[in-house]
């Protein structure tokens, strides 16, 4: 197990149980995580093994029953919510499955959200951060007015605003044709190479291939992944 | 700072949300400050004219028609209001209609009134200084009155239709001669609209044959409408009245006449109060429904921005600032259409004789601190009806706001 202090990222023994219709479901039952700045982690398992729930908690939108989590060596357990949030804003950049722009603002507007909403150098770092996605000229345009593909390049923008020494993603491609995939994979392969680190959590062949490290979830806990072909391994 | 143009900047956006909110706030200020603009204005023009010169002074006493055993204003009642301690003056006050037409007047109903010289009206046009007090078969007449232009009269000796009863329940027309000495301005209207001056001999004169009697039967018998009774020092004012009432007389200061507003304009005062309690009430229920509604809609847009690393409090700052704006923005429509309401109930009050003595001829718009009350106290109600929702909303955990990813 990676234990390296450096690690931006460093998720460790966390164990979650959800109570559903009185029943007990232990999703996370002591699941291991430690990301390495500069490489790109797939988390790959079948659907309901937890790869989201394990995301959430890396990502201190949700809180574990048991376990700990680390952003940049720092223990979050005794973190205030208040505290919690603005290590988000500083230290994390999300990117959804759906995208999850808000799609009342501009593009620029939705990339500048995480400086809360206003001042001019916000504004001229998303329209730097945009310009870097590709889509410069589309920075006055709201989400409904862009692709799929389009719309998660702005979400992508949106998490490096802060920047952040990791992106989480939960399933970025997977609402996107595999012309929008390659041009999402490309630019989280970029984020990585800045020097932080990327959790992309994936159902697809592509994303996995492009990953430094594969990981699977199973029966609650994580396991480096060695049964990809292409000779996938833990580190490549 | 940001956060608030956060809020403007969603409440543009979304404005389809917004706008029904908007216009209930629009609608209730707007009525708001109608009546509040009327009835202040109102108290301000009572309370101006107390402030004149006798105005002060004095206190009226009433023919009371109506209350058995009250005694008439005859010159015997003049004698003993005048005998009273601190009384210095007492002027006897009479109206009775008159008519006049000519080739280019299409004719005006006029009541010649007695002049009380502690509130005389403001002269704009006169034959020769001090008009005050006039001379036997002198008038003074509004500059216009009922469409008619009546300063052409000015100088001029003109023929007057009055009234003769000749018996009992039985008029017949009669004319008199009288001299147009001064015009007032025709927006003073403190002894009713369409009032004009006479001399008193004259008004009795007329007065008494429109009684049917003789001038001196009519100061003997039949007596005045009113009299004011002038006192030396206004601080004796209410201990004379307190003398003319136990002597038998109706009586009222006149700072109480000119305070006891006409029906119509308490009225308009009344519903100006009721209404701003109404506007807390709605602009709080208002507020309180559609943050919750928004809230509740837009539960995905605050896992968002909790995921982006919003705190709760700048989640509740957002959802409260939208309400703020809408506040601000209602209150300054509202005003809008509050002035031109006050400009619309000035136009209709002018027309009712009872109140139009106590519009003022500007468009009466409230004080900036009245209004600024009303502003700030329409965003405080919204904002405070946002403030429970909205917590509700930004203590929600990011997990439980975005389900779906
Ligand atoms: N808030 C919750 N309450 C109850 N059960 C939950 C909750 N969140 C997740 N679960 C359960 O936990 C399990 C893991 O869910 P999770 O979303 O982490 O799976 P996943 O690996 O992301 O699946 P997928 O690949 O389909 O997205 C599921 O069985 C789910 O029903
Ligand atoms: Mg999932």
């Amino acid at each position: 197990m990676n234990t390296n202090t450096d690690s931006p990222l460093q998720v460790r023994d966390v164990h979650k149980s959800f109570a559903l219709h009185g029943e007990r479901i232990d999703v996370l039952r002591g699941a291991d995580l430690s990301l390495a700045a500069g490489k790109v982690t797939a988390l790959v398992g079948r659907s309901g093994s937890g790869k989201t729930t394990l995301l959430q908690i890396a990502g201190l939108l949700a809180g574990a029953d048991r376990g700990s989590v680390r952003i940049s060596g720092r223990d979050v357990h005794e973190l205030s919510d208040n505290r919690r949030a603005d290590l988000r804003r500083r230290s994390l950049g999300f990117v959804f499955q759906a995208f999850n722009l808000l799609p009342q603002h501009t593009a620029a507007k939705n990339v500048a959200l995480p400086h809360l909403g206003g001042g001019r150098d916000a504004a001229r770092r998303a329209h730097e951060l945009l310009g870097r996605v590709g889509l410069g000229a589309r920075a006055g345009h709201r989400p409904g007015e862009l692709s799929a593909g389009e719309q998660q390049r702005v979400a992508v923008a949106r998490a490096l605003v802060n920047d952040p020494v990791v992106v989480l993603a939960d399933e970025p491609t997977g609402n996107l044709d595999a012309d929008s995939e390659a041009a999402v994979l490309a630019l989280f392969r970029e984020i990585a190479r800045d020097g932080r680190g990327v959790l992309l959590v994936t159902h697809s062949e592509a994303v996995c291939r492009s990953a430094d490290v594969v990981i699977r979830m199973s029966d609650g806990v994580t396991v480096p992944d060695v049964l990809l072909d292409s000779g996938a391994g833990v580190q490549r | 700072m940001s956060i608030l143009a956060l809020s403007a900047a969603n409440v543009r956006s979304m404005w389809r949300r917004f706008v029904g909110l908007t216009a209930l706030l629009t609608v209730t200020v707007g009525v708001c400050v109608t009546a509040l603009a009327v009835s202040a204005s109102a108290d301000r023009a009572a309370h101006d004219r107390v402030q004149e010169g006798a105005a002060n002074r004095t206190v009226t006493v009433e023919r009371a028609f109506d209350r058995p055993g009250a005694q008439p204003l005859t010159d015997a009642a003049l004698r003993t209001l005048k005998g009273l301690p601190h009384v210095t003056a007492v002027e006897p006050r009479a109206q009775v209609s008159f008519g006049y037409k000519d080739a280019t007047v299409m004719g005006v109903l006029l009541y010649a009134t007695t002049v009380r010289s502690s509130v005389t009206p403001p002269i704009v046009g006169q034959t020769r200084p001090d008009l005050f007090p006039l001379r036997t078969g002198e008038v003074v007449l509004p500059a216009t009155s009922q469409g008619s232009d009546l300063s052409t009269l000015l100088g001029r000796k003109i023929t007057v239709d009055i009234t003769r009863l000749v018996s009992s329940g039985q008029g017949t027309g009669a004319q008199d001669g009288v001299t147009v000495v001064g015009l007032f301005d025709p927006g003073w209207q403190v002894d009713g609209a369409d009032a004009a001056y006479a001399d008193n001999d004259t008004v009795v004169e007329w007065s008494a044959a429109r009684a049917g009697v003789t001038a001196a039967q009519f100061t003997a018998n039949v007596g005045y409408d009113k009299v004011s009774v002038i006192v030396d020092e206004a601080r004796n004012v209410d201990a004379t009245l307190q003398l003319v009432q136990s002597a038998g007389f109706v009586g009222s200061t006149l700072q109480q006449e000119l305070s006891a507003l006409p029906g119509v304009l308490a009225m308009i005062r009344t519903t100006g109060t009721l209404l701003l309690a109404v506007l807390g009430l709605v602009a709080l229920v208002g507020a309180i429904v559609v943050t919750g509604a928004l809230t509740r809609q837009r539960i995905r847009e605050i896992g968002i921005l909790k995921a982006v690393g919003f705190r709760s409090a700048a989640v509740l700052a957002m959802f409260v600032g939208e309400m703020a704006v809408v506040g601000v923005l209602g209150a300054a429509a509202g005003a809008l259409v509050g002035a031109a309401g006050a400009a619309a109930a000035v136009t209709v009050l002018r027309g009712l004789p009872e109140a139009a003595a106590y519009v003022p001829d500007a468009l009466p718009l409230p004080d900036t601190t009245t209004f600024g009350g009303l502003l700030l106290l329409t965003v405080l109600i919204t904002v405070a009806g946002a403030l429970l929702p909205a917590l509700r909303a930004a203590r929600l955990a990011p997990s439980d706001a975005i389900k779906e990813w």
